[in-house]
């Protein structure tokens, strides 16, 4: 797709698309098609920590699939180190572990209760045919002190843990084959709000350390502010805009990231606001033409219920999907 | 407190388990100003939900409320038979929860489901109940409500099942809205249009509300005072802002530090080290010293009371001894 594209991105999404059918309706006769991701274009590159938010339903969790190539895009191509996961041999795909790893919002879910979790962690090293027995246990060793805990943490098993521990464990994880890139999904929104700051700082730690870079997804805006480096705004499944993260919260330019940032409840009971956006998200599979967001934008003209607003660069590295700026 | 509706005193609730009983709410004292708004904040597993439960007369074995009184407008609703208890809750104190699909039934009309309290506790007829079911949907501004009544609660939103719920208590005007978690599971521009709901309705009908969540921002923007919980006790109790302005307990502080907060990018957390303590393994004396920066001597050996402070705060911590 882009055959030119600079050697230092290390994930590139290319026009990827996901569509899904669902059949309803009498006898499921009726069939509907569901655009969860509908046309997206980013990249991360090494070290590079790239934010994702938006809300329920805006495609970010379909596009972290995509991303570590859990699931193939329905158009459009990832690739990650310029290797295509969906595309080429069986052998290039074997070198997907030691690129990405994902973790996920609830550990428990992702770690099996039945394995002492120094075994979980191993997982990947095992399935690589990584090092002995000893120089494996080394290694967990190793990966449960980075992340906070104790080697002897590893004879231990999931329920033993709190829940901020648990995400410990899956970082470790993660962590295990030393990949570039780690995709987090809403990794600590299952966290109590103590927790989810060691967790937080953890990332932080890890990504100075390693050098590792993120695809950061989460509806929380705050959290993503902290952790990344450029911040993309998702909406039925498009991407709204995309900016370095400081420019976005110091200046957003899309009326819905302007509304997003608004409708967090802030921590000032002097300064108390009203609601900044009508109605809900609209069902993916009846989403409104033209711009996607003008039924509930504030700034929507008649044209905006025609026209598809491109994703374009406002500002140096700055771009929005606006058609009225 | 001359004129608080709700009088909450020493309510200490326990759950028998296998390695005996666990307390989780413990001796919490509290008071709801009429028309007031309190919010009872913390962590999970701090007690508020069961503390919430437990002033209904709503918890289930093997949890049993085994001490304290809760007076609403001279009522002690828990020295009434269940009967005497099930009239309060349908007309004089309702609840709202998190996840409004467990509390509506999936097999009745949402019209008929708003229409029942009107029905079985004010005496109106079907149709009566269903016009003021009606008007009341429109008031919560559910779209087309006539339509909408006629349908199931699966075919709502989780904003609109939400709007459905504060329909249902609110019908009566009670005199005090307990709302647990109302907006968590609601996505964050629909949280602001529920809250702001809530608040418009519940001011018009001069209802109070009791609201428990872990969120500090939606504490700010809605509520007039503040309650503060931890392993099943009060540690702080303050009007809104003074505990925004500066929070005395140092659970309270941490919470504050350790909250990201829009805007400020990139600065670094301050966590509360540790984990919250299991019920039933629970520190000796105050029971957040094992992960206070500012315990000193007398935290682990013996329990503080709610000190007074000035401006009508309270705070369960040594520092506020002298």
């Amino acid at each position: 797709m882009h055959p030119d594209a600079p050697a230092a991105t290390l994930l590139e999404l290319s026009g990827v698309a996901r569509h899904y059918t669902t059949k309803e309706g009498f006898f499921a006769r009726r069939e509907r098609v569901v655009r969860a991701v509908a046309g997206v274009d980013l990249t991360v590159a090494p070290g590079e920590t790239l934010g994702l938010v938006g809300e329920s339903g805006c495609g970010k969790s379909t596009l972290a699939r995509m991303a570590v190539g859990l699931e193939p895009p329905s158009q459009g191509t990832v690739r990650l180190d310029g290797l295509d996961p969906w595309a080429g041999s069986p052998a290039g795909r074997r070198r997907l572990p030691r690129l990405v790893q994902m973790i996920f919002q609830d550990p428990y879910a992702s770690l099996n209760p039945r394995l002492p979790i120094g075994w979980t962690v191993a997982e990947g090293l095992r399935a690589m045919g990584e090092g002995s027995a000893r120089e494996r246990r080394a290694r967990v060793a190793e990966l449960l002190e980075q992340v906070g805990l104790l080697p002897e943490h590893a004879k231990r098993f999931p329920h033993q843990f709190s829940g901020g521990q648990r995400q410990r464990v899956a970082i470790a994880r993660a962590l295990a084959l030393s990949p570039a890139l780690l995709v987090c999904d809403e990794p600590v929104s299952a966290l109590d709000v103590s927790v989810q700051a060691q967790v937080i700082n953890l990332l932080a730690d890890l990504k100075a350390r390693h050098g590792l870079a993120y695809l950061f997804i989460s509806h929380d805006l705050a959290v993503v502010g902290h952790l990344s480096d450029r911040v993309a705004v998702m909406y039925l499944g498009r991407v709204m805009e995309l900016a370095p993260a400081r420019a976005l919260y110091a200046g957003p330019l899309h009326p819905y990231t302007r509304a997003l940032l608004a409708a967090v409840p802030g921590l000032d009971p002097g300064a108390r606001r009203r609601a900044a956006l009508p109605g809900e998200t609209p069902d993916p599979a009846a989403a409104p033409s033209g711009c996607v967001f003008h039924p509930r934008c504030d700034r929507a003209i008649p044209a905006c219920a025609e026209a598809v607003p491109l994703l374009a660069e406002v500002a140096p590295g700055h771009f929005a999907r606006c058609g009225r700026l | 407190m001359g004129h608080a509706l709700l009088e909450v005193t020493g309510l200490t609730t326990v759950f028998d388990g296998p390695g005996g009983p666990v307390t989780a709410v413990d001796g919490v004292n509290l008071s709801v100003d009429r028309g007031g708004v309190l919010a009872v904040v913390g962590e999970s597993g701090c007690g508020k939900t069961v503390l919430s439960l437990s002033m209904l007369g709503l918890v289930a074995p093997p949890g049993r409320v085994t001490a304290g009184r809760v007076v609403l407008s001279g009522t002690d609703i828990l020295a009434l038979p269940e009967s005497g208890r099930r009239a309060i809750r349908g007309r004089r104190a309702t609840m709202i929860f998190q996840e409004p699909m467990t509390a509506l039934n999936p097999v009745l009309t949402i019209g008929e489901q708003v229409a029942e309290p009107l029905r079985v506790h004010a005496g109106a007829s079907r149709r009566e109940a269903l016009d003021a079911a009606e008007a009341m949907l429109a008031r919560v501004g559910l779209p087309e409500p006539r339509r909408r009544m006629l349908g199931y609660p699966h075919e709502l939103s989780g904003g609109q099942r939400q709007r459905v719920m504060i329909a249902m208590a609110l019908m009566l005007s009670p005199e005090l809205l307990i709302a647990d978690e109302p907006t968590t599971a609601l996505d964050v521009t629909v949280q602001g249009q529920i809250l702001e709901l809530m608040l418009d309705l519940a001011r018009e009908a001069g209802t109070a509300i009791l609201l428990v969540t872990h969120n500090l921002g939606v504490v700010a923007q809605t509520a007039d005072a503040v309650v503060v919980m931890y392993s099943g006790r009060v540690v702080e109790n303050a009007p809104v802002a003074a505990f925004f302005a500066g929070p005395a307990h140092p659970y309270s502080q941490g919470l504050l530090a350790s909250l990201p907060q829009v805007g400020d990018l990139g600065r670094r957390l301050t966590p509360i080290p540790g984990t919250v303590p299991s019920l039933s393994a629970l520190p000796t004396g105050c029971h957040f010293h094992p992960r206070c920066p500012r315990a000193f001597e007398p935290c682990s050996r013996q329990t503080p009371p709610l000190f007074d402070l000035p401006g009508g705060r309270q705070a369960r911590c040594w520092l506020h001894a002298s």
